[in-house]
Order: C-alpha cells, then sequence, then structure tokens
C-alpha cells in the first residue's frame, strides 16, 4: 500500500511533532509551530476522507487498538479500509507558505540561535544538540512564545546525533569521542550534579545510536557497531526508595556485545548495523540480516539470525532506522523504506533530514522528509494488518490491551510519585490519558 | 613540526606537514591531493576568509554537490574537506579533514553558513557534514 503524503512548501531545516503541534525550524532562523489537527482538518474535502486523513496523520496508533484487532481478520472490513486509504493516497495534499501559516500557534526566533545538528521533544521540553553544547527549553507552552527563550545548557559537547527513549534518557553520538548517554529526568532536578546525569556508555566509535530497551544500538559509519547492554535491576520491596537519583541508577551498563557476536556474519567488507527495540538489522551483501533481541530474558538475548532479500543498492548508508511500518534507509542520494508487509518505498534526494516517531503515540505511522524547497509528511498505513510477532521488517507492536483495575491504580501511582514521563505517549490527542503499557515500565 | 614552508603573505606561511605526508593511520589523515592543491585550497580559505580563531576549513569544489578527493586515512578512504589550524606565529598547516571519525574537525557553523550561502554546499550537505555522514 503506498503511503500518503502531505507537503508543507517552504525553506526547513528541521522538524518535530509533538502533542498536536508541528514544530517547523526555517533556514531564516525562525521557528514556526503550527496547530497540526487544525491542519489536517482542513484537508477533509468530505466526511468520507475523514476516517482515513485522521488515522493516517492525527491517530497514527487508532488502528492498532485492541477493540478493533478481530475487525481486520474479516477480509470485507479489511478492504473497505484500505480502499478508505486509497482515497487519500491519490490525492497530493499540497499546502504553501501562506496556508500554513493559517494553522501558526506562534511564529519566534530559533530559540537556540544556530541551525542545531539534531533535536528531540521528551517531557514538554525541547531539546538541541548544537555545535558546543546540548541545550533544552519548555516547549508545548500555552502562553508566550510556543518554546521558551530561556535555555538550560546541559553540558558540552560536540556530537553527531541524540535519540531519546520513552523514560526521558538521550543516547547521544559523539564520533570518536564514544557514546554518551544522558538522563533529561535527573539532569532537571536542581540538586543532581552534571557526573550523575551525563555518562559515557562506549569509548567505541559512534555514529547514531537508538533504544532497543534499555539497551542502546550503538551504529558506527567507520568502525564497528555494538550493543551497549544495559538491564534494569529491580529493587526489592525491603530496598525500595523513593529517591529519583537511586530509581534512575537501577538502569545499569553491564557489556558491550560486538555485531559480529549479535549476527555472527563473517565479511570481509564493513557494513552498517542498527537497531531500535527487539528488531537488530546489518546490512549484508543481497539484502539484510535481521536479529530479534531480548532485553528481558539474559538466557534468550539474541535469536538466530534471518536473512531477508533486498535487492536493489543506491550508494552507502549513511543512517538507518526502525519504525513500526517498516526500516527505513538512507542511502547517498534516497531515502529507502523498507516494509512490513515486504514491498518497498523510495524517496529519492537530496533530503535534508528525516524523521520518524515511533515513541510517540499519534505518530508512529509518519515519516517526515524535509527536501530543498519542502516538507513531505508520508503517513505509512501497511503495518495495521501485519502479524506483529512474526514480521520482519519494523517493530513489532504490542497490542495494549485495555486496563484491569488493578492495573490502572499502579501505574498512576507510579506516574504521579516518580515523575515518569513519557515523550507523547501519555495524552492523547483529546487530551485523555491513554493505555500506559506498564510491560515497558522500569519500575 | 617538519616539512616544507612557503609564505603566502606577509603575515601568514604555510607548512607541507611531513606527517600528513606519511602514512595513514586511523587518527592521521594524509593527502592525496599535489602540493600545489593542498595550498590553494589554503589560499581559498584565507582568501574567503573561512576561518574561526585558529581553524580554518576549505574544500575543492568539481561540481554541484562534487568535491575533490583530497586525502584518506585507514578508516575512511575518500576525504573531501580539509582542515587548517594555525598558530600565534601566522604558521599554518592542514591535513584532510574526516568528519565521519572526529567531530571536532567538522567546521563551524559560522563557516558552514558561509559555505551554504555562497553556494558552495547545499542544504543536504550542511546537514550531511554536522551529522559525520560525509
Amino acid at each position: 500500500m503506498k503511503p500518503s503524503k502531505i507537503t508543507l512548501e517552504g525553506d526547513y531545516w528541521d522538524c518535530q511533532i509533538y502533542r498536536g503541534r508541528l514544530y517547523l525550524w526555517t533556514m531564516e532562523g525562525s521557528l514556526k509551530v503550527v496547530d497540526w489537527y487544525s491542519l489536517v482538518k482542513s484537508l477533509e474535502q468530505n466526511i468520507s476522507q475523514h476516517l482515513p486523513l485522521s488515522c493516517a496523520f492525527t491517530d497514527g496508533g487508532y488502528l492498532y487498538n485492541y477493540a478493533l484487532k478481530n475487525i481486520f481478520y474479516d477480509p470485507e472490513f479489511k478492504k473497505l479500509l484500505q480502499d478508505k486509504f486509497l482515497l487519500i493516497t491519490k490525492k497530493d495534499f499540497i499546502l504553501d507558505e501562506r496556508s500554513i501559516d493559517k494553522y501558526l500557534i506562534g511564529l519566534q526566533d530559533n530559540p537556540f540561535g544556530e541551525l542545531q545538528i539534531d533535536s528531540e521533544i521528551s517531557s514538554n521540553r525541547v531539546y538541541a544538540l548544537t555545535e558546543d553544547a546540548l541545550l533544552s527549553a519548555t516547549a508545548h507552552r500555552s502562553k508566550g512564545n510556543p518554546v521558551s527563550s530561556k535555555l538550560k545548557n546541559h553540558f558540552s559537547i560536540n556530537a553527531f546525533s541524540i535519540k531519546a527513549n520513552n523514560y526521558s534518557r538521550f543516547a547521544i553520538s559523539a564520533g570518536a569521542d564514544g557514546l554518551f548517554e544522558f538522563d533529561a529526568l535527573l539532569a532537571n532536578e536542581r540538586h543532581v550534579r552534571g557526573d550523575q546525569y551525563v555518562k559515557q556508555i562506549l569509548n567505541s566509535h559512534s555514529s547514531f545510536a537508538d533504544y532497543s530497551f534499555f539497551s542502546i544500538y550503538n551504529s558506527s559509519l567507520v568502525g564497528d557497531s555494538c550493543l551497549a547492554y544495559q538491564r534494569y535491576q529491580e529493587m526489592s520491596p525491603e530496598n525500595w526508595s523513593n529517591d529519583i537519583e537511586v530509581q534512575r541508577a537501577n538502569i545499569k551498563f553491564e557489556k558491550s556485545i560486538p555485531e559480529d557476536q549479535i549476527f555472527k556474519i563473517k565479511s570481509d567488507q564493513k557494513t552498517v548495523s542498527w537497531g531500535t527495540n527487539e528488531k537488530l538489522y546489518k546490512a549484508v551483501n543481497g539484502g539484510i540480516a535481521l536479529v530479534r533481541f531480548n532485553n528481558f530474558k539474559p538466557e534468550e538475548t539474541f535469536s538466530e539470525t534471518e536473512l531477508i532479500k533486498v535487492d536493489s543498492q543506491y550508494g552507502n548508508i549513511l543512517c538507518a532506522r526502525t519504525a513500526y511500518y517498516g526500516t527505513i534507509v538512507e542511502y547517498d542520494n534516497a531515502l529507502v523504506v523498507l516494509l512490513s508487509d515486504f514491498t518497498r518505498f523510495v524517496i529519492e534526494g537530496p533530503i535534508t533530514r528525516w524523521r520518524i516517531y515511533p515513541r510517540s503515540y499519534n505518530y508512529e505511522n509518519h515519516l517526515h522528509v524535509i527536501k530543498e524547497n519542502c516538507v513531505e509528511i508520508y503517513s505509512f498505513n501497511n503495518d495495521y494488518f501485519q502479524d506483529q510477532v512474526e514480521k520482519v521488517l519494523g517493530i513489532s507492536y504490542k497490542i495494549r490491551q485495555p486496563f484491569t483495575r488493578k492495573r490502572k491504580v499502579i501505574t498512576q501511582n507510579i506516574s504521579n510519585s516518580l515523575k515518569f514521563n513519557d515523550k507523547d505517549l501519555r495524552v492523547d490527542n483529546k487530551g485523555h490519558i491513554d493505555a500506559l503499557d506498564v510491560d515497558d515500565l522500569p519500575f | 613540526m617538519v616539512g616544507i614552508t612557503v609564505t603566502v603573505n606577509q603575515e601568514i606561511k604555510y607548512l607541507f606537514y611531513e606527517k600528513h605526508r606519511g602514512k595513514a593511520t586511523n587518527s592521521i589523515s594524509v593527502w592525496d591531493a599535489n602540493f600545489t592543491d593542498e595550498l590553494s585550497c589554503f589560499k581559498e580559505c584565507v582568501n574567503r576568509q573561512w576561518i574561526f580563531e585558529n581553524n580554518g576549513w576549505g574544500h575543492i569544489k568539481i561540481s554541484d554537490d562534487e568535491y575533490m578527493v583530497l586525502g584518506h586515512n585507514s578508516f575512511n578512504p575518500v576525504l573531501r574537506f580539509a582542515k587548517f589550524v594555525g598558530d600565534n606565529t601566522g604558521l599554518w598547516h592542514g591535513y584532510p579533514a574526516d568528519f565521519k571519525q572526529k567531530p571536532n574537525d567538522k567546521p563551524k557553523n559560522v563557516i558552514l553558513l558561509r559555505w551554504l550561502n555562497e553556494k558552495f554546499i547545499s542544504k543536504h550537505v550542511y546537514r550531511k557534514i554536522q551529522q559525520g555522514q560525509i
């Protein structure tokens, strides 16, 4: 199934989407914050477009819903839904800058004062990796500028990329200086010292990294990639502490596992590997190798290697990441999306930047691609119909079952007492608290 | 520092540093460009003021998004940009910069912006340099 697409014209440098707001950094040094739901709503020409447009662009997680699971077993329902998506994939939604400005929540100077190297939004703060430091500012404000101009300088670093997980931790890739982990929750506590909230995890080379549960898959474009294996060590009831520093220290680095040991593939040629959650991939001759990773069972950490045929090459791999709908590989001049239904979607370059949001609730099906004169917002809707356990391309979606009463109470207690903050996870676009997956909680 | 020194102008001398003409290692990049190209790359850096404090950067552009290969190291067989380092006496030397490996080799934003505005690089090359992908 082809993706749907909204094209926003303009000269952009970076973008983020968070809690119903689209953040667009322009090349002229400004930050536009757009009311994303109103913009998408404006594209509806008739009621029959409402369902596919909202599922595609504003409620990406809706069709993964536990209650809808049985509906997709019925081929007629499935076809009906696919036809609905087809309605919007055939349309070109293109907005020029004036049209976009109708939905502006705010327009301000880029608070970071430069074209940042990378950015993330987590727990209502926008983080920017600049050429000298990791900075942050309050985001999603309701009064004044949407992003505060008051910056917090967390620490000095010259690095390549940052990646946040659901627990307000950031993996920071700093090339030959190694891989670092930054704990945003601790960093925002006034009494916590710098050496407690930023730690060097690896001293081997790091180009980009992503979280595989508590662990971090460290990808290198020049050396060997590896998994920084970290585990959560449960606190026994007698050692239970409400002290945030004690709780956060329970995720501990154990060892670095080289890619050769994970994939068990010997090759003279250096190829890139990458991983998110349970899916670890490595480019090999004629395709990619997959190993499934389990962070919670030390005796079954890695599966056997599976080989997936991918029959085309687009030059050198520069970066790769994985979403639910598939794994996305950036080559010198193209972005290739290998979809969970085994189809492939190619976006020709040059590409300024691209982003996915697998850790959000409502935008997990998005792919944002910034080009020379626009940002293209793709929505992939192939994955709702896939077997989430068996699939080989893309992260497996853990279907969130409705809470039992007991679970809900436990979860609320945890989130209240520990200031546990998800990146866009806890509140749906209507402001309701949505289902937390308690199995994913570190506590 | 051992090498041959040439005078660029009254204030600036350039050293063809022997270390960057020898054997490449993981951390030492060596020039594949000849001495003439190395010097012209540095002169362009000086003339166009692609300098920030005591560091300068340069390249030799062939066509749109295509740059001459200037050197290599053991990790990276193709290095297309150069970094130049000066001291307080006005003596400079340079080497092929490895952005993939060393974040500190990357040009400062102020230089990248100049390259962008002067159309020496495009937006995607800017971002790839920043993220160590070139």
